[in-house]
């Protein structure tokens, strides 16, 4: 069903309560909407449990980092409320904690509405609905597209660069002037190569008639349904609820 | 003049104060024609036909001159959209041509930009890729299918726009030779259906051949030499483009080499001009008994497919051994194995007799020498200069004195000489290839492996790498290569491997593969020139001692 949702309007209504956690400085609101968000994308987006566990592991490890920061080296005008615990020179106190405490939820709220939307949304649909529906310039909207076609092409092109460093016996660098000779070694002929791709897909897109003027039909016609009202009001449901209570 | 692209004088340079690239061309292409143009590498091919839909001189901010009608219209006062209705363009890397996810959103994409009714599109969209023998593939995505199948894809994105010509520009150079024969086959079917004019141009021309109406050739410097039926073309200037480095067709290059009084095109008529089989003789072959590199029942599996099966072979000091066979049997990531790039799943590889479990990885490297398909990724260095001087610094301890001589002495036998400064990747493709080969010649490796290096090359560039493989071998060491190139094997390789999913279906000299039907037709080979006119020539033989027999009694 979310993928059915029109992809402008699902990514306008993901971002609202980005936009409004970011205001929050509670632990309980984000870690609500963390809660409500995993659970549409389960109930309603399909998404395998393997793929969003895979891209949701570092996330939830940036958050216990957050926290850890948080609660370890805060900002010493922040050190202030009820000694919790102390051991060494560490003074836990419950102003810190929470702090670490919101500030990772709400990690964990933007990871959880992130996914909600990148797991449900094929780039393509996205890209149509942002030139038909959020009037995007085609010209922008097309080249990330043939640049999106080309990240397999330079996954591939990295991999044999690292394969000729083997056969060429390239030793691991090891000092910084050795380091920024290695990324130079790898950047540059990847940009090279990047950039005759881009020209020669321009060409070819150019060959076809595309002006980049707005002026066009379009295969995929990109509708907004009656979904599409229902889907913003069941993303804010946390945020009404918690400005009710 | 509104049925035909006619040029009139038109000349072109990349700016005001650099001279022409070409100029005073006139010519005329009509419907229903097929319009082979020919010159010298760099004389500005591609760029003639990038001026005739427009992109040029817009996209370099160059200069054209004369005038360019594509059907009543001149080029450079017509909008984009209304060009592209009229000539349609497919391009040499079957990579570079998409934006679309899948083969009917791309078809779709060229009919988007000239407004064309969505609720039409399906149709249209069926109707092109029906024409190029996709229209089971309309709903695949575009990265998952084959060179030769994208290639068509492109003609097809062409196609639905219904244009009255397509300028190819190298349309075949990127696929082996039985893609290349699907898609000329595949162009001239369409043009049964719809009567376009085809503008082509190619580096090895011969599968088109035989359906070019017309060659226009263009000299050295940018004029027009002929314009004229194949067979008169070459018959009066093969010699100039023999001396130019214009790649010949193999009947003539053969009537050239034995001064045939006229110049054949097809293979009967130059097995009848042949006075005798004898000049058919296969070239010498090395039979080397020392072995490198073994490797026995090796397989390789990738997930739950088996890409290598089985696989025993040996690689002998100096000899030049040739892997075979069709996209997707494993060659690659047999060389890959034989490079110790991949680890195989089962086997055992051994090289000068310890395996290579024992081998530390620097000792390998410095016997095994690996050449990579695309230049650009495997250098290393700023210059020309420090790039070939790498090796030797890494694995030798001369002193800077002795490594400067030996890098400047392969500059000259590489003609990279007035290049030792410059930057790698600001050399041109045959260099880049030359400089790639080189940097792997400095030291003498054991073993030298090459992934498909004449691969998208042209002639020229081919044979300079034929006579740098003598050379290595002659200095003992082993080469095999992975290879399309039927001609090249059957000319310069001692031994042949053919694989066939996975499994090595032949081994032996190639002489011996060609009288295999057997192995060709199970790995899909053809046979290479020489065996083809030979063959020919018995066939003709034979009839003429059944005719003189017959008059005879």
């Amino acid at each position: 069903m979310l993928q059915r949702i029109n992809p402008v309007v699902k990514g306008i209504s993901v971002l609202v309560p980005v936009f409004l956690l970011a205001n929050v400085f509670d632990a309980g609101l984000p870690l609500f909407y963390f809660a409500w968000a995993t659970l549409l994308t389960f109930l309603f987006g399909k998404v395998h449990i393997k793929v969003w566990l895979f891209l949701f592991a570092p996330c939830l490890f940036l958050a216990a980092v957050t926290l850890w920061n948080a609660v370890l080296f805060p900002a010493p005008a922040e050190q202030t409320g009820a000694v919790l615990w102390t051991f060494w020179w560490v003074e836990v106190t419950t102003n810190t904690l929470e702090n670490g405490l919101s500030l990772s939820a709400r990690v964990l709220a933007f990871t959880s509405l992130s996914l909600l939307f990148v797991l449900t949304t094929k780039p393509t649909e996205f890209m149509l609905s942002a030139m038909q529906q959020a009037r995007l310039p085609p010209k922008l909207a097309y080249s990330i597209l043939a640049g999106y076609r080309f990240l397999p092409l330079i996954r591939q092109e990295f991999r044999h660069l690292q394969q000729a460093g083997r056969i060429r016996g390239v030793r691991r660098a090891r000092t910084p002037a050795e380091k920024l000779k290695q990324i130079k070694r790898t950047t540059v002929p990847l940009l090279a190569l990047a950039i005759r791709k881009a020209e020669q897909t321009a060409l070819s897109m150019e060959a076809r008639g595309f002006t980049g003027s707005r002026k066009r039909t379009y295969y995929h016609q990109m509708t907004v349904s009656y979904l599409d009202g229902i889907f913003p009001v069941l993303v804010l449901v946390p945020f009404l609820v918690w400005w009710v209570l | 003049m509104k049925r035909e692209i006619c040029a009139q004088e038109v000349g072109f340079s990349f700016n005001e104060e650099s001279p022409p690239l070409f100029q005073h061309l006139s010519f005329t292409i009509t419907p229903g024609e097929i319009v082979l143009l020919l010159g010298p590498s760099g004389v500005g091919k591609s760029t003639l036909l990038r001026c005739m839909n427009g992109l040029y001189p817009e996209a370099v901010d160059g200069v054209r001159t004369g005038s360019l009608y594509c059907f009543g219209r001149e080029v450079n006062s017509t909008p984009a959209g209304e060009i592209a209705q009229s000539v349609g363009m497919v391009f040499q890397n079957p990579e570079h041509q998409f934006c679309m996810q899948t083969v009917a959103e791309e078809v779709a994409f060229g009919l988007e930009n000239i407004s064309f009714p969505p609720k039409e599109m399906d149709v249209r969209i069926d109707w092109a890729l029906d024409l190029v023998g996709m229209k089971d593939k309309k709903n695949d995505l575009i990265h998952t299918l084959s060179g030769g199948w994208k290639q068509r894809l492109a003609l097809a994105s062409v196609l639905a726009l219904k244009p009255r010509a397509f300028l190819l520009d190298e349309p075949t150079s990127q696929l082996d030779p039985q893609a290349s024969e699907a898609f000329v086959h595949t162009l001239v079917a369409v043009q049964k259906e719809w009567p376009v004019a085809i503008f082509l141009v190619e580096h090895a021309y011969e599968a088109w051949l035989p359906f070019v109406d017309r060659v226009l050739l263009l000299s050295k410097e940018g004029r027009l030499l002929a314009s004229d039926r194949p067979d008169e073309v070459f018959t009066t200037h093969a010699h100039t483009m023999n001396a130019e480095g214009v790649f010949l067709p193999p009947t003539v290059a053969v009537a050239l080499q034995h001064e045939m009084q006229c110049i054949p095109l097809s293979l009967p008529a130059c097995a009848a001009e042949l006075p005798d089989s004898m000049f058919l003789s296969p070239p010498n072959r090395v039979c080397a008994v020392e072995p490198v590199l073994r490797i026995d029942n090796v397989s390789y599996q990738y997930g739950a497919k088996r890409v290598i099966h089985d696989v025993d072979m040996a690689l002998h000091h100096g000899e030049k051994v040739a892997i075979i066979g069709e996209n997707g049997a494993g060659k690659s990531t047999l060389l890959q194995i034989l490079a110790d790039l991949l680890t195989p799943t089962a086997g055992e590889r051994t090289i000068n007799e310890t395996t290579y479990a024992k081998v530390r990885e620097v000792a390998l490297r410095e016997q095994i020498g690996y050449v990579f398909q695309n230049p650009e990724l495997q250098f290393i260095e700023e210059t020309v200069f420090d790039e070939l001087a790498f090796g030797l610094r890494l694995h030798t301890s001369w002193k800077e004195e002795e490594i400067r001589e030996r890098v400047l002495q392969m500059c000259r036998s590489f003609r990279l000489e007035p290049l030792v400064h410059a930057h790698p990747l600001s050399l041109s493709e045959g260099q880049k290839r030359r400089l790639s080969v080189a940097t792997m010649m400095v030291f003498s490796y054991s073993v030298l492996l090459l992934d498909e290096p004449t691969f998208g090359q042209d002639a020229y560039t081919t044979a300079q790498l034929m006579n740098m493989f003598q050379e290595v071998t002659a200095r003992g060491t082993a080469l095999c290569c992975v290879t399309h190139d039927m001609d090249l094997v059957d000319t310069h390789f001692d031994r042949v491997l053919v694989l066939s999913e996975g499994k090595l279906l032949f081994e032996g000299t190639p002489d011996l593969l060609w009288e295999s039907p057997y192995v060709l037709a199970e790995a899909h080979l053809t046979l290479p020139f020489r065996i083809r006119l030979q063959q020919e020539w018995k066939r003709q033989e034979e009839e003429r001692s059944c005719y003189s027999a017959s008059t005879l009694s």
